[in-house]
């Protein structure tokens, strides 16, 4: 990939003071961007622009700004923005570091590129994905200052892949802030109570948890130009995952290291850490910001790095090529290669990025258990369990299927789907006889097998319409907790099904 | 127009709003559709207040759209029927719990409205879970808000009553009625309505939230003289 495709009409806007020297920057811009508007405007970061005739004079769909600082405010800018057409949040502003020289124009026309291919991404916010906010700390005259008035997204449910109606929680399980509560059958957003940290939308199993400017393909984007080798200084390159609410630079850090803003460090899975190492990162840092992550998510945050190091330590890799951000000296050269492949970021990318990781290593043999593993491996108890497949309705994430061939009913399992959400082992009827048991791991050599069938029942058609009653196993059980003694009843439960029994009830009551 | 917007002005914009909003969903007879002219060329006057907030591209689409469409009455006539006789803009279709077009719902939504003094009328046979009946009583709210503002009290029992009737009743169902417009009559004019409205509501949802939530931690001013 040489530059990326620009989808939309984008425009680059630089202030004018942007260190260390926005025209240079310009110049490389429009060599690298050749499709996009590149302009220097003069007091852009002092809100001084009247963006909305910019806009209308050249009219664009995506927005990038390049700031010498933080805009003092951004609501300002939102309303601009919607004022003239353009959606406020599919507009990306970078706060650019002063770096000296063509090493700094390199790296900032890198990061406002990387800025633009994010912006290609966005694909528009749902009503409910906003969230109007007041600055902290004003008074309460100026609560009522509509120039104030902030938006920022928050996640919201897709209903058409939502699997809800399975009895699927994982995002009200996995919210710290209890953010998440059901109403009408689904997840609905508290967003009083949303923190956004991220969490839900890195654990939903089919990516139904979408917040419009953090989504995975977004991120993605973002890092696959940043890592690109035809862009840039062509030494190598560290990725830090940032905060989105740190804003300051890293003091001492080498320049090789870019940035990319995540909602919390906390949420970071370990595909997200260990993916950029496929795509030509030679090590990767997570930077908190300076409040730190609340709840549990820092001690999160630093067992998914120990496992992440478990991982490298399998494949013969420094384990320091991924931890979080203290000595940044220059980042080692790529150990492991650039692979071309998208999709690594999102929930089924996730078995994928430990496959690429094992054959680009050779490494295809090792199996790592931990509490902190994404992915899970399930077992089943022939003894106990009775193939109800009450599993496999409820597995959110379709690892557990059940499949159905002429007098067998199959449970299949898929290694690479299994998130260890454990939803299974809550809905077994069997559960307390150990049924079935989930182990938290990365199974390499089980990936590679794929799909596997955990047991085949055979299943008892009824004698009257032919269709299946249940599994044997099923009427087993029932026998043997009803203790029937009578062997004529215990047949008749086995020879015909619930529909056909009521029938003959209602032909017998009918006399 | 100044941008600093006093709590009486907020609660009068989003009167107008929900007004407007309820005479888009009843049939456009001429008359009517003078009235709402008039009132998009009000509106279009507090762009510098609208423009502030997230709903006002969905609004401004929907006003465009809807002057475009007025200058042919029957084409609007003939959307409204499309679209409405196959999608009644009705919260029991949703929402009652017993699948009846005249159930529990439409029950508990009259006596909501008879707690506040209203009582059905005669000259508009609209059965109270219309949307343009439920976003009437929202205006009738935001009015009464209003006009508490300016007498510079605070009335928590009303912000609470907003909050309540946007999350138990109209919110609940506009995104729903609004996602099946989406997927049955995409280029049905009333489609950027339903849009517009979606996000006027779930915006105002969140709004009376925020200012409940200032209300209740005392952050709010006590009188118009010291708001804005």
């Amino acid at each position: 990939m040489a530059t990326p495709r620009l989808t939309f009409r984008t425009a680059i806007l630089i202030c004018e003071d942007l260190p260390p020297d926005a025209r240079a920057i310009r110049e490389r811009l429009t060599s690298l961007l050749p499709e996009a508007i590149v302009r220097i405007l003069p007091g852009l970061c002092r809100g001084e622009i009247r963006l909305t005739d910019w806009v209308q004079a050249h009219p664009v769909e995506r927005l990038v700004l390049g700031l010498c600082r933080p805009l003092t405010n951004p609501a300002a800018l939102q309303a601009e923005a919607r004022k003239a057409g353009l959606d406020p949040f599919g507009v990306e502003i970078r706060v650019l570091g002063a770096a000296q020289g063509p090493e700094g124009v390199e790296r900032a026309a890198l990061q406002l590129t990387a800025a633009a291919a994010r912006a290609q991404k966005y694909s528009g916010a749902r009503p409910e994905q906003a969230r109007p906010r007041f600055p902290q700390g004003l008074d309460r005259r100026a609560l009522l200052h509509l120039s104030w008035l902030f938006y920022e997204t928050v996640p919201g449910v897709d209903p058409e892949r939502c699997a809800a109606e399975q009895g699927c929680q994982i995002c009200r399980q996995v919210c710290p802030y209890g953010a998440w509560r059901w109403m009408d059958g689904g997840p609905e957003l508290d967003k009083g109570a949303c923190r956004t940290c991220g969490l839900c939308l890195v654990s939903c199993p089919r990516g139904a948890i979408e917040n419009p400017t953090w989504t995975p393909e977004q991120i993605e984007a973002e890092i696959l130009t940043l890592l690109d080798p035809y862009l840039g200084d062509p030494g190598p390159r560290g990725l830090i995952f940032e905060c989105r609410r740190e804003e300051g630079e890293i003091p001492d850090a080498h320049p090789a290291w870019l940035k990319v803003k995540v909602p919390y460090g906390g949420m970071l899975p370990p595909s997200w850490l260990l993916a950029p190492l496929l795509l030509g990162a030679g090590a990767v840092r997570v930077r908190l910001c300076s409040e730190g992550c609340p709840h549990h998510l820092e001690e999160r945050l630093r067992g998914v790095i120990a496992f992440c190091q478990e991982v490298l330590a399998q494949l013969d890799l420094e384990q320091d090529r991924v931890d979080l951000a203290g000595d940044l000296r220059p980042p080692p050269p790529s150990g492991i290669g650039r692979l071309e492949e998208e999709g690594l970021f999102t929930p089924q990318g996730v078995a994928r990025v430990f496959q690429r990781l094992g054959e680009v290593r050779q490494r295809v043999a090792w199996r790592l258990t931990s509490p902190f593993a994404p992915l899970g491996r399930i077992e089943l108890d022939p003894q106990a369990c009775t193939g109800c497949a009450r599993c496999a309705q409820a597995c959110p994430a379709g690892a557990l299927i059940r499949e159905e061939e002429a007098d067998l009913i199959r449970l299949v399992f898929d290694p690479a789907r299994c998130v260890a959400c454990a939803q299974c082992l809550t809905v077994c009827p069997e559960q307390a006889n150990g049924a079935i048991q989930m182990a938290r791991e990365v199974d390499l050599p089980g990936l590679r097998r794929g799909q596997v069938v955990l047991r085949e029942f055979p299943v008892a058609r009824c004698l009257a319409c032919g269709r299946p009653i249940a599994t044997r196993s099923v009427l087993d059980r029932i026998e043997a907790l009803l203790g029937i003694e009578d062997a004529a009843l215990a047949r008749y439960l086995r020879q015909y099904c619930a529909d056909c029994r009521h029938a003959f009830a209602g032909f017998l009551k009918g006399g | 127009m100044e941008e600093a917007i006093q709590l009486f002005e907020a609660a009068q914009l989003r009167h107008a709003l929900y007004r407007f909003f309820a005479a888009s969903f009843l049939y456009p007879q001429r008359d009517r559709l003078e009235h709402l002219e008039e009132a998009v060329e009000v509106l279009e006057a507090c762009t510098p207040w609208l423009c502030r907030f997230a709903f006002y591209e969905p609004w401004r689409r929907w006003a465009e759209r809807f002057l475009e469409q007025a200058e042919q009455p029957w084409g609007l006539e003939l959307a409204y029927m499309d679209l409405f006789g196959l999608l009644p803009p009705q919260a029991s279709v949703y929402l009652d719990p017993d699948g009846l077009m005249r159930g529990r719902l439409i029950s508990e939504l009259e006596a909501l409205y008879r707690g506040m003094g209203l009582a059905p009328s005669g000259a508009y046979p609209v059965p109270p879970d219309h949307l343009a009946v439920e976003l009437e009583f929202m205006a009738f709210l935001c009015q009464r808000e209003a006009s508490i503002w300016q007498e510079g009290s605070l009335d928590l029992h009303l912000l609470s009553l907003e909050r309540s009737f946007l999350s138990r009743h109209l919110r609940r169902w506009l995104a729903r009625f609004a996602r099946d417009v989406r997927r049955q009559a995409p280029d049905n004019p009333y489609r950027d309505a339903v849009e517009a409205v979606e996000a006027f509501v779930v915006h105002d949802a969140d709004w009376v939230a925020e200012i409940l939530r200032h209300a209740t931690d005392g952050g709010l001013p006590d009188g118009p003289a010291r708001s804005g």
